[in-house]
């Protein structure tokens, strides 16, 4: 499975620092600590909104979030799992905002499975290899966003390679016995239906 | 045992669900991050919380001063009460009513009409109170202003019945008695010859 959640460092001293300074007003160190988690935060938001913009955005209100809440902070260690938190909900806010409002004034539902440009990982292949594999990622981006969010939400989660499962469990606040099965299902579901689509194996 | 076009397959979809969520540079995210975020002082929430809590101090003192029943002292109810009392009809205490029931936990319509008309009794439409009379009227006389031989005269004493009730006196108007016990005088008593 190339899926392997990486163990991140609960107790990092730099981040603690950090934190205490900021909890003092100073925005420089806030900034850093920002700074440290934004890729991983980005990545949290995108897979729950699934636009870069709309993530982006659910971002800036999470650190606006963070900052305000900072002395609500019991453990400075703590502090990655406790940002990631306020962004996966500031991205589901986001969520069912843009769902609301898509249902409302009509347009293609964020959780439709639209075209994704994908670049290719191997530019040197032929041209039908490329042409069958473009076509493969295609079909495979349209099944994933078409999951159940349910099933989809902790797919994306580890696929993005920053959150073990015990954080993703947190993160839904479901059993970590149930992010796994739901990740095996994701996986599951999307095999069955390429295959129906006449995607086997890759060739 | 998987087979490997579906390890292979899997690998694939794990491939493109990470490039479902991965993320280009953004250089300018990370400076509009900082221009949004606010000042971080003192929510003004917490900063009044004090002035707050001091009003609702205030108000619960108040509140509680005013729902607490008046404390007056009054004057005692003793003398009230004994100009009230002969309001009270003698044939209630004289003649004791079987058909009384009992009056435990609540109270008789009559017995709570007098206690209520007890208690509130009007001073300024009652009666002024009777000045108690005085037992006896003592006079000293010397020893000096005594004649040693004069009689003493006493005058005639009436012994008297009063009526209690009035089942007594008409029981005394059937059987036609006096009820006056009269002792003839005057008597006189002299000094006792030695």
């Amino acid at each position: 499975m190339l899926i392997a959640p990486p163990a991140q460092d609960a107790a990092d001293p730099e981040v603690v620092r950090l934190v205490t300074l900021a909890r003092g007003g100073d925005r420089t160190a806030f900034g850093r600590l920002i700074e440290d988690h934004l890729p991983a935060a980005r990545r949290v938001a995108l897979a729950a909104v699934g636009q870069p913009s709309d993530a982006d955005e659910a971002v800036q209100e999470a650190s606006v979030a963070a900052w305000r809440r900072l002395d609500g902070l019991q453990d400075p260690a703590a502090f990655r799992g406790w940002f990631m938190r306020i962004v996966w909900r500031k991205a589901l806010d986001r969520r069912r905002s843009l769902r609301s409002w898509f249902e409302r004034f009509g347009g293609a539902a964020i959780d439709a499975g639209g075209t994704p440009l994908l670049e290719h990982a191997t530019p040197d292949a032929s041209p039908d290899v490329l042409l069958m594999s473009r076509q493969l990622e295609t079909a495979i981006a349209q099944v994933i966003k078409g999951l159940p969010r349910r099933l989809r939400d902790p797919f994306l989660l580890a696929a993005s390679g920053d959150h073990r499962y015990e954080e993703i469990a947190t993160l839904l606040a479901i059993p970590i016995g149930t992010v796994k099965w739901r990740i095996s299902e994701a996986r599951r579901l999307t095999r069955i239906k390429l295959e129906r689509m006449g995607h086997g194996a890759p060739r | 045992m998987i087979d490997a076009p579906r390890r292979e397959l899997d690998g694939e979809i794990d491939r493109v669900a990470a490039k479902l969520v991965a993320v280009t540079e953004n250089e300018r995210l990370m400076q509009q991050v900082m221009m949004r975020l606010p000042d971080r002082t003192a929510s003004p929430w917490l900063a009044a919380m004090p002035v707050q809590l001091a009003a609702a101090a205030a108000l619960l003192l108040l509140a509680f001063l005013y729902a607490r029943p008046a404390q007056v002292s009054e004057p005692p109810q003793l003398p009230q009460v004994a100009i009230v009392a002969p309001a009270v009809s003698p044939a209630a205490s004289v003649i004791p009513s079987p058909a009384l029931p009992r009056t435990q936990g609540r109270r008789d319509p009559v017995l709570r009409i007098q206690l209520a008309s007890i208690e509130r009794a009007d001073h300024e439409r009652s009666l002024a109170p009777v000045a108690p009379l005085p037992a006896l009227e003592l006079t000293s006389i010397l020893p000096a202003a005594l004649e040693p031989d004069a009689a003493i005269e006493l005058a005639p004493l009436v012994l008297t019945d009063l009526p209690l009730a009035g089942d007594f006196i008409a029981t005394l108007a059937e059987t036609e008695m006096d009820p006056a016990v009269t002792v003839p005088g005057p008597f006189t008593i002299s000094p006792r010859e030695p």
